[in-house]
């Protein structure tokens, strides 16, 4: 990295000024990104709070209350982490060994590999034929459903095996050299040296499969299934919580369960993070 | 993370041609890489290619109630022959590319400005915060800006009014919805389209800025020399990855969707769905899915050709 | 559609000590209230509540032969019980009193008609459902259901509900679906606490009404929003500006017609484009949904909103009030010309898939039981005897809500009052609060039934783009983006593209 120190000197006024206004900016856009979210739980916490209100006049907890009263939000969040991070881990195992495989440029038949994983970004069945073919597979009703397919995708295979070359194929050889079979060099050397990518890949398919609800309505039967984005969009779109509460307004709830929501990954984020910023400096060491 | 920057670009690798027993042993040399492809391949095979059967169903009438019936192009023909369905079309393109292009420029913006934070714990912070609106689904995120954009309660307007203009109803104003539906798409995901970009930005070669630097060139120079080349390569691929994406605009749409606005709002997402759930008439809804496939697969071609010329390969390899 | 029952998902009820000071509400119309609304006006003798053979006393012996009980019936519901409030207790005790299981499952509300669909495709239906409006008569329309008529009338429910119910669910003479209770209806509420600061009348006219609105929005501060109502395409919602102009197709004297193109549709684009234009409706009407209007009404700031009358009633009374001290939700008669009408009426059906033998099992031990006016509408009306109610002297007193205790349980899958078949057992009465019974009376003595809008092969292809349109050209004139007469003139353009005459000629049997 550069160092380089805020400067006045003669010359330096102007990437000074730049330096000034790029955080001002910057400022400026975490509050935009932020406000909207800030609002939500002002609202979620403050029953009175109106139109330009930023800071609650008051607070109540009682929102909150009421979603933590509601026992049954409970078994879904349960099946949002589970399937959440089955399909992270199904994903990612199978994402890093297509993109590895494909990596090899002597394979034979990798181009026709490169096809039938492209094939899929564009075309699909429909929604009836999905459903025929689950229920076919016997699969309805079991959460494999959601978790076998999640992270599979051409976008996150382009983007791990844009990893994968970053790693010097020096070190490949070298394993191979040591009687390493492919299997054992992925294991031993191409996966821990990934772990950046690891985690970049692994928020993206984490993210999609917790915001997912469709597959579920669909494919399970049970109650007991429903993940916690269905519930969430039953207590948004419809008016379920109408009537609950005599205190709370209903605008008040529903922003309390977007908070709840989204709560998880503001708490995973920041652990995840310091990844993105390793994967970031083995790019730089390595270029 | 790491994308490739533009000095290892690959001069393109020209397979020897190879007898019969010479590929048979290349096989068997790999024969662990086909195992672990083998995960992949099956996953994508029940899960993607056994529904694929189901495109037949675009030469079919079939509604839930009765046996499927060949109808040949029939389908195709009402589509076609339908005012509402080209505008749906004409709109999904619209709104689909004025968002990818508008989304790209902004991303690229703030990953250059990112880039240049020096504060360790700054950049973090920025980072962190530009991501946070990635994770709402667009149920929320439309639950929230109702409220946000409401012309008697929302926060925006109570600043307009204040400054003495005239409250606004946004999401029911044909020509404010656009603007609205491409700001939130810019709140949403500009953030946390950085990650890429900060990641390459991230692998360029720092002689490749000193040199620069040693040859007199601004900081401004250097951008414009050096960082920007040298994600282009990144750029281009990402663009390309979205343009799969751009006719299956849904979600985002559906939920700011109101009575008002369906002239500059309904996409062939929308469309599809209507057909599918109202009438449900599956055949038309197949139909129009596989017209959105074959434009895809134009656009994704006709990109890749591209792509393959300045990169010297296609995205995958 | 999706609102109507979304409404009535609502199973949450009011507490029932609650009153209200309605005072010009209801007016001479009381006496003639309530054919639905008291539950136990019985003369019959009543049955033993726990005999354990499920038997409808009525039915059985008219039955020529013995139908067989079935061991199991699969269900698919959309509203009414969950898992939070003691859904499993209430299967358990169907179990118990009559022997047979149901298994059940419960699709969000929101995705049952895909859902429903699906299953059709792919054959694995559910033997009981039940559908709406549009979607009974398409399912009729493709054979997809059986018709019940036979069975109601060999089992005696024909003529123990309401003729007029039949006739409105009724399909060309063919019944495909027993409602599970009487359609709720809405009706317009005022603030009754502004009337009476401002020392006004409750309106009897158009003229008065707006005027009414005028004068809430001027002269008192807290009234933010004049009327407000979740979009402008329902005439059930907006009554006054409607006045019996029709969003879509109607029958009348026997002749179906396009709502959309009568001169009245232009009369009520015109009184709503003024009210909008002149600040007395909801500037958000476009897009508003019920749930922000309820809050609107609940906060306080809105003069008038038309909604379900009964047990919303109370709800719009309770809430408003515990915002607003000494707020009054004041139910009003229609003014002249308003039409207040009933939901389109839904029902369960039985899928075609299944056999004759088991549909007649299914009527008999699953939709007569529902409707027997003793055990079995009581364990569908309040559900599960301490669970969901007590006895309390001659009342069946509602518990407290599983899901929420701050609420109780007054209606599990039938709300009491509702009812299709009065309730014959003298102890199990219901109490009612007044805001309940308050806006019932108005809309029991004025509510007109909506029938169903039967399909015909056009209309199914062009209805998502003819609805589409037509409150798309609605939303225009309202704000005033267009004139009426543009709005006329577009419509007629649209109505010619989608060939909206073959519809009715198909729908008139030409």
């Amino acid at each position: 990295m550069m160092t380089e120190k805020l400067s006045f000197k003669k010359g330096k006024r102007g990437r000074a000024a730049f330096i000034i206004c790029n955080t001002v900016f910057l400022c400026l856009l975490m509050l935009i990104m932020v406000i909207p979210l800030w609002k939500v739980i002002v609202d979620s916490l403050d029953p009175t709070s109106v139109g330009i209100r930023l800071w609650p006049k008051q607070i109540s907890f009682y929102a909150y209350k009421t979603i933590l009263s509601k026992k049954s939000l409970y078994l879904p969040f349960f099946v949002s982490v589970y399937t959440t991070i089955g399909a992270t881990a199904v994903g990612l195992l199978m994402t890093t060994l297509a993109a590895y495989v494909i990596l090899q440029q002597e394979i034979p038949g990798r181009k026709l590999m490169i096809t039938y994983i492209m094939f899929t970004m564009l075309f699909s069945g429909g929604m009836i034929p999905a459903y025929l073919n689950i229920q076919k597979l016997g699969l309805m009703n079991n959460l494999l459903v959601i978790i076998l397919p999640a992270g599979v995708s051409t976008y996150n295979i382009v983007l791990m095996r844009s990893f994968f070359e970053s790693i010097p194929s020096t070190l490949y050889e070298a394993a191979e050299l040591d009687g390493c079979t492919p299997l054992r060099t992925f294991w031993k050397i191409v996966l821990p040296l990934s772990k950046p990518a690891l985690a970049s890949v692994g928020l993206f398919i984490a993210v999609g499969t917790w915001n997912e609800y469709m597959p579920f309505i669909l494919y399970m039967q049970d109650n007991s299934k429903m993940n916690f984005q269905v519930k969430v969009r039953e207590l948004i779109l419809q008016d379920a919580l109408a009537g609950t509460a005599i205190s709370a307004s209903d605008d008040m709830l529903k922003s309390a369960v977007v908070v709840v929501v989204v709560f998880p990954f503001l708490i995973i984020y920041p652990f995840v993070q310091k990844y993105f910023t390793k994967g970031v400096t083995v790019g730089a060491v390595k270029g | 993370m790491h994308m490739k920057s533009n000095k290892e670009k690959p001069t393109k690798y020209v397979p020897p041609k190879k007898n019969f027993k010479q590929k048979m042993i290349d096989i068997y040399h790999y024969r662990w890489f086909y195992l672990m492809f083998l995960p992949v391949f099956l996953s994508l095979l029940i899960f993607h290619y056994f529904p694929i059967y189901g495109i037949k169903y675009a030469f079919y009438d079939y509604t839930p109630f009765k046996q499927p019936e060949w109808v040949g192009w029939e389908n195709f023909s009402y589509l076609f022959s339908s005012a509402r369905f080209w505008r749906a079309f004409r709109n999904t393109i619209e709104l689909s590319f004025i968002k990818l292009v508008l989304g790209m420029v902004f991303s690229v913006g703030l990953a250059l400005l990112i880039d240049e934070i020096r504060s360790v714990t700054f950049r973090k912070l920025t980072q962190t915060i530009v991501y946070i609106p990635h994770f709402i689904s667009w149920v929320v995120v439309a639950s929230i800006f109702t409220l946000f954009l409401s012309p008697q309660s929302g926060m925006v307007n109570a600043i307009i009014t204040a400054l003495g203009g005239e409250s606004i109803y946004f999401l029911a104003s044909d020509s404010w919805w656009r603007v609205v539906f491409y700001l939130l798409n810019l709140w949403k995901e500009t953030g946390w389209g950085t990650i890429i970009y900060i990641a390459a930005l991230a692998g360029v070669d720092q002689e490749m800025y000193e040199a620069a630097a040693i040859d007199g060139a601004t900081h401004w120079q250097r951008v414009r020399h050096v960082s920007i080349p040298a994600i282009s390569v990144t750029i281009l691929t990402v663009f390309i990855l979205n343009l799969a994406k751009v006719l299956n605009l849904f979600d985002s749409v559906f939920v700011l969707q109101n009575d008002s606005v369906i002239k500059s709002s309904d996409v062939i997402g929308t469309y599809v769905y209507r057909m599918g759930i109202v009438s449900a008439n599956y055949g038309v809804s197949t139909a129009s899915g596989l017209f959105k496939s074959v434009i895809s697969v134009v656009l994704i071609t006709v990109a890749n050709k591209i792509n393959k010329k300045i990169k010297g390969e296609g995205i995958l390899g | 559609m999706k609102r109507n029952v979304t409404k009535k998902l609502v199973a949450v009820a009011l507490a029932s000590a609650m009153a209200m000071t309605a005072a010009g509400c209801g007016g001479g119309d009381d006496a003639a209230s309530n054919n639905s609304s008291t539950p136990a006006s019985s003369d019959a003798a009543s049955t033993p509540a726990s005999s354990e053979v499920a038997s409808s006393d009525a039915a059985s012996s008219e039955a020529p032969t013995e139908v067989a009980k079935p061991d199991t019936i699969s269900w698919w519901t959309h509203d009414g019980l969950n898992e939070e409030n003691g859904s499993e207790q209430w299967f358990a005790e169907f179990e118990k009193f009559t022997g047979i299981h149901l298994d059940h499952q419960f699709i969000p509300n929101n995705e049952y008609y895909d859902k429903l669909k699906l299953a059709f495709a792919s054959h694995e239906v559910p033997e009981v459902f039940d559908l709406n409006g549009a979607n009974l008569a398409l399912y009729a329309s493709q054979g997809a259901i059986k018709d019940l008529t036979p069975y109601i009338k060999a089992s005696g429910l024909w003529d123990k509900v309401d003729p007029e119910i039949w006739d409105a669910i009724a399909i060309d003479g063919k019944v495909y679906a027993v409602p599970k209770e009487i359609p709720s209806a809405a009706c317009t509420y005022v603030r009754g606490d502004w009337l009476e600061r401002l020392n006004m009348e409750v309106p009897k006219t158009y003229d008065e009404f707006l005027d009414m609105i005028r004068r809430f929005k001027t002269e008192i501060p807290e009234c933010e929003i004049g009327l407000t109502a979740p979009g402008v395409k329902s005439p059930q919602n907006l009554p006054e500006f409607y006045q019996g102009a029709q969003f879509g197709f109607y029958r009348e004297n026997g002749e179906w017609k396009d709502g959309f193109a009568q001169p009245n549709m232009a009369d009520a684009m015109q009184r709503m484009q003024d009210a909008y234009k002149e600040g007395l409706l909801d500037m958000e009407i476009i897009t508003n949904t019920t749930s922000t209007c309820r809050d609107a009404w609940y906060e306080g700031k809105v003069g008038v909103f038309n909604y379900w009358s009964g047990k919303w009633g109370g709800t719009l009374q309770e809430r408003l009030e515990a915002n607003n001290e000494g707020a009054i939700a004041l139910a009003i008669n229609p003014i002249d010309g308003a039409v207040y009408s009933f939901a389109t009426l839904s029902g369960l059906c039985i899928s075609a898939d299944v056999s004759d033998e088991k549909a007649e099992q299914i009527f008999k031990y699953f939709f007569e039981y529902m409707h027997d006016g003793g055990e079995g509408q009581l364990l569908f009306q309040s559900g599960v005897e301490g669970v969901h109610w007590e006895q309390d002297g001659d009342n069946v007193k509602p518990l407290p809500n599983l899901a929420d205790p701050s609420a109780v349980t007054t209606s599990v899958w039938i709300t009491p009052w509702l009812s299709l078949t009065p309730m014959e057992l003298t102890d199990k009465k219901v109490a009612q609060a007044d805001a309940v019974v308050n806006s019932l009376a108005i809309t029991d003595a004025v509510a007109v039934q909506t029938p169903i809008t039967p399909v015909s092969e056009t209309l199914n292809m062009i209805t998502s783009d003819l609805e589409l349109e037509k409150a798309d050209i609605l939303a225009k004139v309202v704000m005033g983006e267009m004139t009426v007469e543009q709005g006329v003139a577009a419509y007629a353009e649209v109505a010619d593209e989608l060939n909206v005459q073959k519809v009715l000629d198909e729908l008139n049997g030409k």
